[in-house]
């Protein structure tokens, strides 16, 4: 018998006389893992930034927040429950609301800011970065640097600045804090100010959009999880959120949560490809090596030692692979750094932890030892003296029900990396459902029509005939070929539209939709006043939205409880869910849907609600909710849902499901109620107004926050713009990622003709002998080749957009936007570039050596 | 009637540190007449099997010239030689070489088709009466055994009646009982059809069934019987 050390040379020695092959095979490995492994450490690096910075971004260890003002009763009874457990605590408020600075030339400028008012103990973890102009001042007021260059602050002055009642003195600027992670996108800078000052500015009144938070140090930090839980138990009202700094939650932003899901649909394409291809490698190297491996056999090789070996070579080109995708992302990893932080201000170093680095060795070595399972299976099953003898040669067209087994062990396998790898059940299982879809698809149209397309191709010349009867016999490699093909084509297709989609949703509509300004906490006592100034500046009639704050108490008249989160594993979904269940919700009411919003399901109002009319048990309010809502609240049409409104109990039947285009900045809500049920709620209001010059944008900013300080105003065109750059520099990225993807895809393309090619070599030369010229022997393999990539662009289109369609419509949540253009331009792409692949795959034809035949038997 | 004129061919070998050319065949003759049948014998390398290249028109002399039927293959373009070996030359193989995917009467039927040539079913029946395969005719390669698959290429090559059927080792692939039997099949074929064969063969047994038997010895023939 062989010991394992000469079969570890007896395996090296076939790595290095089978060049090619195994140039092939680890360069498949490398292209396929890098996207993936980028990815990896891209998203471990993320998970230890959060994760070792948690208690740092949340502010604590256990954290209380709430859209509205924390009662003195609340906080006592938090103080109570979580006694003898924490250190130290500390709470804040944060809201939006207009700053005025005025500068020497006396004419005011105004801006929306985020204003944080904290206590002294504020960060309980980490520090601020500060720079400090003027200290010791009776009312500081700290701002983000980005106010001091808007302002055009003289740093070195006595600077003021209004919040709303209170004039505060410009201490200095907060150069990080550390409770914020991700820059991006914010809708406007942050100020500090002191907790204690927050009454003067007299800016918080009934129904303001204002957030309290009580964040707790605790005396063992790993308690938060279970404290987090009883305090959940404890408050049922689910407008509160308790976040614990050890439970993993997302970025809170959609922007970077698209991103992500991006990026992970983009890693499981290249995973997926990339393991097809390796399915399909493994076969043909099989194929290529069965009369070695029977005379090994014959030689005295045991049926498991002929399998050593090959899990020896699968190992060690692998290991190559790996230690070669290594080289590249160290390479990479410092641009890439570079790329993030001047692209997207993202800091997260993409730190190679020794974690990710076992998780990439153990998925990429074990990896194509799965795949190989089947081929291990052939050659452990292998009757060697037939196959020396020319019979059974092809094993693999026999049906084997233990290798179908395996096969379909290997879906489940990649079902669960992929659930694992996107963190969605949903994402994982549509990626592979469409996979096995593909696949089957294949299968059944060939079974089906293979009698059909038979009889068809037999009415037709040799030059076809054959063409297709090859491809109609050798089902395995058609599958194959097929499904691959098809799979990549309907990722490249997808991937665009989904693009498009995001950014569709991310860019706000023609400039001509967008209004100038949007306000919002506007007091009932304001409006009149609001609608002079308004009226006056710009001869507009001010429209009004009512905003009621309320929390879903029951569905159906089932309590609507606060959704348990999992401990072990939790998908986007799941966290989609319990966020979207764990929080109050705002409602209004109106007569007229917006240009923003379309009914999918359902009607609109038809009419008024009169309570006086009605009988209180049949006569529900009617309401209409947002798509997204009422699919993560799970609510249906007819469906009954109770808000609580300021203590009182409010019931609405859905009559109709709505889809909004948030990026419309018209006043858009998730639950609106039918006129006539809440008018006589305590109520705030939000107004848009439209088609102002920059000018009148600057005045009347200035007129209102100097009349209504508690009003905030977004100049909606700075915000549009700013959050324009973003968005392109997001779509430059998405085409980066669609692009190597479609490098994957051509990868593939080439290795799949390029295989068949040379597997069929000796029947091309046989075809010759027989009196088939070069020409006629070009062509069925052209033929073959081209039948293969219309019908698989035509499924992978047909695929490709279907999954666009679905992956929108459930994963994303958004209305799909079709991407002609991108699809066109794919498409001639796609055809040119396989043209040319063919053309430079199929030379070996073109330099056919029939007499090989001769020299092979010689 | 085929006749072979002083055919040369040389190949170069490329080694670390020089290359030179090997003549494999020097100025070779050699005259067949219709219907006889002639075994090639020799070592291994000698150059059998670039012989049949030559004489298939599937390789080109360095000079010399192959005439088959009175036609110089070496006065034909590539394309031409291709149409010739089509209709006038059948090649049996050592490894067989049938095409996996198609069926043992497809296989058989495969010159044919290639030639656009109308099927003349009961010959095409009667043929594979005749090599024992009217049976396995819906059979793939694959489940065919090695004597079988050989009756099969047998088949093949003569459907197209060929004026010179070249045979490079028909036998070499089988057991001695199954090879007897096959070539036992091929000669009554051979003779039957009265087709003119060039038979490479390393078995002498084999050799003296042949009508004359040649040695290929430093690129020429040498006359045996």
């Amino acid at each position: 018998m062989m010991s394992f050390f000469k079969l570890i040379q007896f395996s090296m020695k076939d790595i290095f006389s089978q060049k090619r092959i195994s140039t092939f095979f680890v360069t498949n490995l490398i292209l396929g893992f890098l996207g993936f492994f980028l990815l990896q450490i891209f998203q471990n690096s993320l998970v230890l930034e959060t994760q070792s910075k948690a208690q740092e971004t949340l502010g604590g260890d256990l954290v209380i927040s709430v859209r509205r003002e924390l009662t003195i009763e609340e906080k006592e009874k938090f103080d109570l429950k979580l006694k003898e457990q924490f250190i130290s605590k500390t709470q804040y408020y944060d809201f939006f609301a207009m700053t005025i600075f005025k500068t020497d030339k006396l004419d005011s400028k105004t801006r929306l800011v985020l204003v944080k008012a904290i206590e002294e103990s504020y960060p309980l973890y980490g520090q601020f970065k500060k720079t400090i102009f003027q200290d010791n001042q009776e009312t500081p007021i700290f701002v983000d640097p980005e106010i001091i260059d808007q302002f055009q602050i003289d740093t070195k002055k006595i600077n003021q600045i209004s919040l709303g009642d209170q004039k505060f003195n410009l201490s200095g600027v907060i150069q990080s804090d550390p409770t914020r992670t991700f820059r991006f996108g914010a809708l406007a800078p942050t100020v500090y100010i002191r907790y204690t000052d927050l009454p003067k500015t007299n800016l918080i009144k009934t129904g303001s959009t204002i957030t309290s938070v009580v964040s707790y140090k605790l005396k063992t930090p790993t308690n938060a999880n279970q404290l987090k839980k009883d305090l959940e138990k404890t408050f049922t009202d689910s407008s509160i959120r308790f976040s614990s700094a050890f439970l993993q939650e997302d970025s809170g932003n959609r922007v970077f949560d698209y991103l992500l899901d991006y990026l992970n649909l983009v890693s499981l394409v290249a995973i997926g490809l990339s393991f097809l291809c390796l399915g399909y490698m493994l076969q043909w190297l099989f194929q290529l090596q069965i009369k070695n491996t029977a005379l090994y056999k014959i030689l005295g090789l045991s049926h498991w030692q002929a399998v050593q070996t090959q899990i020896i070579k699968n190992f060690v080109l692998s290991l190559f692979a790996f230690l070669i995708a290594t080289l590249f992302v160290l390479i990479l990893k410092t641009p890439l750094e570079q790329i993030m932080y001047s692209y997207f201000e993202v800091s997260a170093k993409l730190d190679f932890t020794l974690k990710s680095f076992f998780v990439n060795l153990v998925f990429i070595v074990i990896g194509p030892q799965l795949v190989a399972i089947p081929s291990y299976l052939n050659i452990y099953q292998m009757d060697p003296l037939p196959i020396l003898k020319g019979q059974n040669h092809d094993v693999r067209e026999k049906f084997n029900l233990q290798k179908n087994l395996v096969l379909v062990g290997l879906l489940v396998v990649f079902w669960l990396i992929a659930i694992l790898q996107s963190q969605s059940l949903l994402i994982g299982s549509a990626f592979t459902g469409a996979l096995s879809a593909i696949g089957l698809l294949t299968v059944l149209v060939l079974f089906l029509f293979k009698g059909f397309i038979q009889k068809i191709a037999d009415q037709l010349g040799f030059q076809n005939k054959y063409a297709i009867t090859s491809l109609l016999r050798q089902k395995k490699s058609t599958y194959l070929i097929f499904t691959t093909m098809t799979l990549s084509i309907a990722i490249l297709v997808l991937l665009p539209q989904i693009k498009k989609s995001i950014l569709n949703e991310l860019r706000p509509q023609s400039a001509s939709k967008i209004p100038s300004l949007f306000m919002f906490d506007i007091q009932p006592e304001q409006v009149a006043g609001l609608e002079k100034i308004v009226l006056d500046k710009t001869q507009q009639k001010l429209q009004l939205t009512p905003l009621v704050r309320s929390r879903i108490l029951k569905m159906n008249d089932a309590d609507y409880e606060r959704k348990a989160e999992s401990e072990f594993f939790k998908t986007r979904e799941d966290e989609n869910e319990a966020r979207f269940r764990n929080r109050g919700v705002n409602l209004t009411y109106k007569k007229d849907l917006q240009d923003s919003e379309t009914i999918v399901k359902g009607r609109w109002f038809s009419r008024e609600y009169n309570l006086s009319d009605s009988n209180e048990n049949s006569d529900i309010p009617e309401i209409s909710l947002e798509e997204r809502y009422a699919g993560r609240v799970g609510a249906k049409l007819g469906d009954v849902l109770t808000f609580d409104v300021q203590g009182l109990e409010i019931k609405g039947q859905v009559t109709s499901i709505r889809r909004v285009r948030w990026t419309s900045f018209q006043p858009n809500f998730f639950v609106v109620f039918q006129p006539g049920v809440l008018e006589d709620a305590p109520q705030v209001f939000l107004s848009a107004v439209n088609n102002l010059a920059t000018d009148q944008v600057r005045t009347l900013q200035t007129d209102i926050v100097n009349s209504f300080s508690n009003i905030s105003i977004i100049d909606v065109r700075e915000s549009v713009e700013k959050s324009l750059v973003f968005i392109d520099k997001m779509a430059l990225a998405l085409q980066i990622m669609a692009g190597l993807s479609l490098v994957v895809g051509f990868f593939i393309f080439i290795i799949l003709i390029n295989t068949q090619v040379r597997e069929r070599l000796s029947e091309m030369n046989l075809l010759q002998v027989l009196g088939a010229g070069l020409p006629v022997v070009y062509s069925i393999f052209v033929k073959q080749f081209a039948l293969i990539i219309i019908f698989s662009l035509f499924f992978g289109l047909l695929f490709g957009l279907i999954m666009a369609y679905f992956l929108m419509e459930t994963l994303f949540t958004l209305s799909l936007t079709f991407d002609f253009t991108s699809l066109g331009v794919l498409i001639i792409l796609l055809t040119t570039v396989l043209a040319g692949i063919i053309f430079f795959a199929t030379r070996p034809i073109r330099h056919l050596q029939p007499l090989q035949l001769l020299k092979d038997g010689a | 009637m085929i006749q072979i004129k002083d055919l040369t061919k040389s190949y170069k070998m490329v080694s670390d540190e020089n290359q030179q050319d090997i003549r494999i065949l020097n100025q070779l003759n050699l005259t067949v007449q219709t219907g006889e049948t002639v075994a090639i014998v020799g070592a291994s390398g000698s150059g059998k099997s670039t012989l049949l290249g030559l004489v298939s028109g599937l390789d080109q002399p360095d000079s010399g010239e192959v005439i088959i039927n009175d036609q110089s293959l070496q006065k034909l373009n590539q394309q031409d030689v291709t149409g010739f070996r089509a209709s006038n030359i059948a090649i049996v193989f050592q490894q067989y070489y049938l095409v996996q995917h198609l069926t043992a009467l497809e296989n058989v039927l495969l010159p044919l088709e290639i030639l656009n040539q109308k099927v003349d079913t009961n010959f095409v029946n009667n043929l594979l009466d005749q090599v024992g395969l009217s049976h396995r005719i819906h059979h793939k390669p694959n489940q065919l055994s090695g004597g079988e698959s050989q009756r099969l290429a047998l088949a093949r090559a003569l459907v197209i009646k060929p004026s010179l059927l070249l045979a490079d080792e028909p036998s070499g692939s089988l057991d001695v009982d199954t090879g007897q039997k096959i070539m036992s099949l091929f000669f009554d074929q051979v003779k039957k059809n009265k087709t003119t064969t060039v038979l490479v063969t390393h078995d002498p047994s084999l050799a003296k069934k042949c009508d004359r038997v040649f040695q290929l010895i430093n690129g020429q023939l040498q006359a045996l019987v």
